[in-house]
């Protein structure tokens, strides 16, 4: 039993390594189930058992990027941040693990992470939503904010960050610079929304 | 004082700055930002306002609220920030507040928080900035008008300036440019509409190398060539710390003008400093054929030991060949007023064909304005640089000059115009009197 689990794992990793290679080579669009099975030898069917579509398949690689964004987020956070800094160095290091889907992360969190619905069809992208807002949780927590998974506040924030990753995913600046800018302004705006200009953070930037 | 300029004053002095730190730093720069606009917009106007009051109205409406809106976001005002600049280099047009306020434009933090940088340097050099210096001051301590300086220490012990540019602002530049040309054209029915267009194209060209720090860099280098064994310091760069985004350079300890100032200094030690701005505004002008378009006081830093630190070589203009010996021919035929080379100049500076087609109330005005310009360099001896109506008859060519609008003249023009304006206006913050001719013409006389 413990064979059979593990020869499962190192086929799920295969087919996972196999999709994010031809994902990059040839486009999602024009990759197909049958180019990914093909490609780590095994039958289209037996892919299937692993991964309901092509578009589970990315939204679980979209996922564990997202996932390894944390951690870097985590490693590179000093804990001195003001709100919008540490927002913004989350959102910032999570892209930066994106990077290699920019091209097309669109269509993979269309189906993946439902925009429309508060519940997502795929657990893996519902899952990629769950964490993504358990951090941004933590994070305002650690600004004094106390805000319920389900609140407007985590709405307003979770439009502005479909916002960036559109807006990221087709940013055709030089290192997707703009995409900076746009997190910072989203950020400030959000900070500034939240907390109604009424607290009084330590300045991050004084001339005096 | 005219009703804009008064209700400007009145804002700025109404405005209650929010205590909150954070919205601070972030309203202060767009209301910065914001009135440079309102001033600009008031200059054009003042271009284009003639004939046709009402079109002209409206446009400038237009005009005036579109560059309100460029100036509300945030770090993304470089091009206007420039604009505030020019403006605070003519001290007898603005009144005092109001200089001041453009030049703490130069010396505010602008809101780039270090996460940010932080994803700069990632970017441009693929660490953190602690981890390529010794340390890193995570708060800026000057702001640059496309970004903001911190100061770092190298592993050698060496202390740098760190100029880091806003991320996306070429981009943005560019389409203010547009914004602006697009709002322009609602004014196509002036005559010589044409040649503001090549204004714009000349100013955006400019702008545009600016935010290439690699170029600035290449620039830098060269300046402190000529100026080794002088008593100008131009920084050290650190070319494995520079990018197109990045610019690490040597730290100038010193002075700004303002307090510089702000100690009372004695005349000899003004002079001095006067001379050696002088002497770096002439020297790189025959030397290298080069116009500084940007010569305000945040590119001088004033060393204790009585040297000059001249930082910022990010906005230039360098003279073609030919374009060169046209302007030492028109400048010979100044001093020695040869009428016929001066009017061979006039036509070309134009862009006519013959003298004939000149336009006779442009070509006073513009003689007005060489005879102005030459004057300390006719003067022979110590001229009075303190002197307020030199200062205001300079101003007031100017203005007549914005009144006549007359744009059918070389782009390279407003650039030496706007240094030459820049000098003088540093001049006079400096109440100096020294022997400018000499220096003038020994480095003419050297160098064509
Ligand atoms: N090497 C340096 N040593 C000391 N101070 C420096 C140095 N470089 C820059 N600064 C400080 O940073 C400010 C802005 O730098 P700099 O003039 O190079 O920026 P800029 O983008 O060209 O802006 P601007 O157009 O306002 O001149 C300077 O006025 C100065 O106070």
């Amino acid at each position: 039993m413990r064979i059979t689990q593990e020869a499962k794992e190192k086929t799920r990793k295969s087919i996972l390594e196999a999709a994010e290679i031809l994902f990059a080579k040839q486009g999602f669009e024009k990759t197909t189930t049958r180019d990914i099975s093909a490609s780590c030898g095994i039958a289209k069917g037996t892919l299937f058992n692993y991964f309901k579509s092509k578009e589970t398949l990315a939204m679980t690689l979209v996922a564990q990027a997202m996932e390894s964004g944390r951690k870097m987020f985590e490693r590179r956070r000093t804990g001195k941040e003001i709100l919008v800094e540490e927002l913004f160095l989350f959102i910032a290091s999570e892209l930066r693990a994106l990077k290699t889907f920019r091209t097309y992360i669109g269509p993979v969190l269309a189906s993946g992470m439902s925009i429309f619905s508060k519940e997502s069809i795929c657990p893996e992208g519902e899952e990629a939503r769950r964490n993504h807002l358990k951090t941004i949780g933590k994070i305002l927590a650690n600004h004094g904010f106390e805000i319920e998974y389900n609140s407007i506040v985590i709405t307003l924030y979770w439009s502005l960050y479909l916002g960036i990753l559109a807006h990221w995913s087709k940013d055709k600046t030089p290192k997707q610079s703009e995409t900076l800018a746009l997190i910072d302004y989203s950020m400030h705006t959000f900070a500034n929304t939240i907390s109604s200009n009424t607290v009084v953070p330590e300045a991050f930037i004084c001339n005096e | 004082m005219n009703s804009l300029t008064e209700s400007i004053l009145s804002r700025v002095q109404t405005r209650k700055i929010p205590s909150s730190s954070f919205v601070r730093t972030w309203t202060l720069g767009s209301s910065h930002a914001k009135i440079a606009a309102r001033y600009f917009s008031y200059a054009i106007q003042k271009h284009f306002v003639e004939d046709e009051k009402k079109k002209d109205l409206y446009s400038h409406f237009q005009l005036q609220s579109a560059l309100q809106l460029l100036g509300t976001m945030g770090y993304l005002r470089g091009a206007i920030m420039k604009i505030g600049q020019l403006i605070a280099n003519l001290p007898q047009i603005m009144p005092g507040e109001l200089i001041e306020i453009f030049e703490s434009l130069q010396f505010e933090a602008p809101p780039m928080h270090y996460s940010l940088i932080r994803e700069v340097f990632l970017d441009e050099l693929g660490r953190d900035p602690e981890e390529i210096f010794a340390s890193f001051e995570k708060n800026a301590f000057a702001a640059a008008s496309l970004g903001q300086v911190h100061r770092a220490k190298l592993h050698n012990g060496k202390e740098v300036a760190v100029k880091v540019q806003y991320p996306n602002i070429a981009e943005t530049i560019e389409a203010d440019i547009k914004i602006l040309s697009v709002l322009l054209q609602t004014m196509r029915f002036k005559k010589d509409f044409q040649y503001l267009g090549a204004h714009v194209q000349d100013a955006k060209s400019v702008f545009l190398n600016e935010v290439d720090y690699l170029s600035e860099a290449a620039f830098m280098e060269k300046n402190r060539k000529i100026f080794t064994d002088s008593k100008i310091v131009v920084p050290r760069l650190y070319p494995e710390f520079t990018t197109t985004r990045v610019l690490t350079m040597e730290y100038l300890p010193g002075k700004h003008l303002q307090s510089f100032l702000a100690t009372n200094p004695p005349l000899s030690r003004r002079n001095h400093f006067a001379e050696l701005i002088s002497y770096s505004f002439v020297h790189s002008w025959f030397s290298l054929r080069t116009v500084y378009a940007d010569l305000h006081p945040g590119n001088f830093v004033l060393m204790q030991d009585g040297r000059l630190g001249f930082i910022d070589f990010g906005c230039y203009r360098q003279f073609d060949v030919e374009r060169w010996k046209l302007q030492v021919d028109g400048e010979l035929a100044m001093f020695q007023d040869d009428r016929d080379a001066l009017k061979f100049y006039l036509t070309r500076l134009a862009m006519r064909e013959t003298s004939a087609d000149l336009d006779p109330e442009w070509v006073d005005l513009f003689m007005r304005q060489l005879r102005w310009v030459i004057a300390p360099v006719l003067k022979t001896g110590p001229f009075d640089f303190s002197r307020t109506e030199y200062v205001k008859q300079g101003a007031d060519l100017l203005m007549e000059s914005v009144r006549q609008g007359h744009v059918r003249i070389d782009p390279f023009y407003n650039w030496s115009n706007r240094a030459l304006l820049g000098h003088r206006s540093l001049m006079y913050r400096l109440r100096c009197k020294f022997d400018y001719s000499s220096l003038y013409l020994t480095e003419m006389k050297q160098f064509t």
